[in-house]
């Protein structure tokens, strides 16, 4: 029996197998706790606008770090902009965004996000 | 397009915790590191580990995925100290990576008649009831690893092997060591002193131990039995007649065995040894 399972664990292909298993565990052991960074496009939201308004562009694309395993955890659906639309330039009708519209889980930074200012637009119906 | 894409950054965000392309190269790179261990460990046939190390593998990565903290903590710790003890247990790979220097200026064997002439000799002493063990030195330099009182290193001929195996002073428990350029190097030729831990095993007879860390053989004569008992390559093989102890000589050391000419291992095999014949 023992030797049975020797043979099995001697094949090649098995052998490739367990290197990927076992080099992906090591490498998700080592490097989960140390930071890094990712970029994902966020979505801005409005409040206290008028219901005819949006912003342009709605998206923005923000890079985020932290722990691996944190990000990992991060809610991707949950990530967004929250900009008041009192603060807006009435002449230019733009808003700045500022990183601590985005609301995140602590250990979670964000680094940088493009575009830094939206404008606001009325949906002409 | 683009939203396939986004699905699959965000699976191996999320799932596989890969952000960047070099999360890819340090993964290869702990694959590598594995799959090279594993190959190495699967190589000992004597002495498998790789069991034990997938099992001591599995251990950690599901104390790691239950996170079983403590546990976790003394399989990392202790992780060195069961390297090396595995280090100290399959030591039988590592010496015989290092241990057998090469006979350097070695000559090329010019012919196996010398085999004949050596298999005369032992079936003979088979006959007179006298136990022989043959050691046939091969490429891997024995001198540092053998000693003996007696040394020949005359040329071997079945008159010679005679009269070292009759002698009185022959020791039937000690090796008559001769070489595969066809020399009797000694009588009564024991492991030196110093390279006694290198053929000790508990677990296989000193014989298989210095054809599994050499390439040398050992041949036993059986007068009780009446046959030969062959150690080489890490193969030992019980019972061989004395008709077939010849040609498997030869095939060990490298002959052709020519089975249709009255001499059954006429021509040693490279070409440079045929043009030698020739000459």
């Amino acid at each position: 029996m023992q030797s049975l399972a020797a043979k099995i664990a001697s094949n090649s292909i098995v052998r490739k197998s367990m290197a990927l298993i076992l080099g992906y565990s090591a490498w998700i052991m080592v490097a989960d706790s140390h930071i890094t960074r990712v970029s994902l496009d966020v979505p801005i939201y409005l409040y206290n606008s008028q219901s005819d308004q949006i912003s342009t562009p709605n998206h923005t694309l923000v890079t985020l770090s932290g722990a691996r395993e944190r990000l990992a955890h991060l809610d991707w659906n949950e990530v967004a902009f929250h900009a008041d639309a009192h603060t807006a330039d009435p002449a230019e009708a733009t808003i700045e965004l500022w990183p601590t519209d985005i609301l995140l889980p602590s250990g979670i930074n964000v680094v940088d996000y493009k575009p830094a200012q939206v404008r606001l637009t009325k949906i002409v119906a | 397009m683009k939203s396939v894409l986004d699905a699959l950054y965000h699976f191996c965000v999320t799932t596989l915790h890969i952000t960047q392309i070099k999360d890819l190269v340090e993964i290869s790179f702990f694959m590598l590191i594995a799959y090279n261990f594993s190959s190495w460990l699967s190589r000992s046939k004597r002495r498998p580990m790789l069991l034990q190390f997938y099992g001591y593998s599995a251990m950690i990565i599901a104390t790691y995925a239950f996170n079983a903290k403590a546990a976790h903590s003394l399989l990392i710790w202790s992780a060195p100290a069961c390297i090396m003890l595995a280090l100290i247990y399959h030591q039988h790979t590592l010496q015989r990576s290092f241990i057998p220097s090469r006979k350097i200026g070695a000559k090329a064997l010019t012919t196996s008649a010398w085999i004949d002439d050596l298999v005369r000799a032992l079936v003979h002493s088979m006959h007179a009831g006298k136990k022989v063990i043959c050691l046939i030195e091969h490429r891997d330099d024995l001198s540092l690893l053998f000693e003996s009182p007696i040394r020949v290193n005359a040329a071997i001929s079945a008159k010679l092997v005679k009269m070292l195996v009759n002698s009185s002073d022959f020791n039937q428990q000690q090796y008559l060591w001769v070489d595969s350029q066809g020399l009797v190097k000694a009588v009564n030729a024991t492991v030196s002193t110093e390279s006694q831990a290198i053929f000790q095993d508990s677990r296989h007879s000193q014989h298989a131990v210095i054809a599994d860390k050499t390439d040398s053989i050992v041949c036993i004569v059986d007068p009780t039995a009446g046959n030969f008992t062959l150690h080489a390559q890490s193969k030992t093989l019980n019972g061989i007649p004395a008709a077939q102890i010849a040609p498997l000589l030869c095939a060990y050391l490298g002959y052709r065995v020519n089975l249709s000419s009255e001499k059954s291992y006429a021509k040693p095999r490279s070409k440079n040894r045929i043009k030698l014949d020739r000459s």
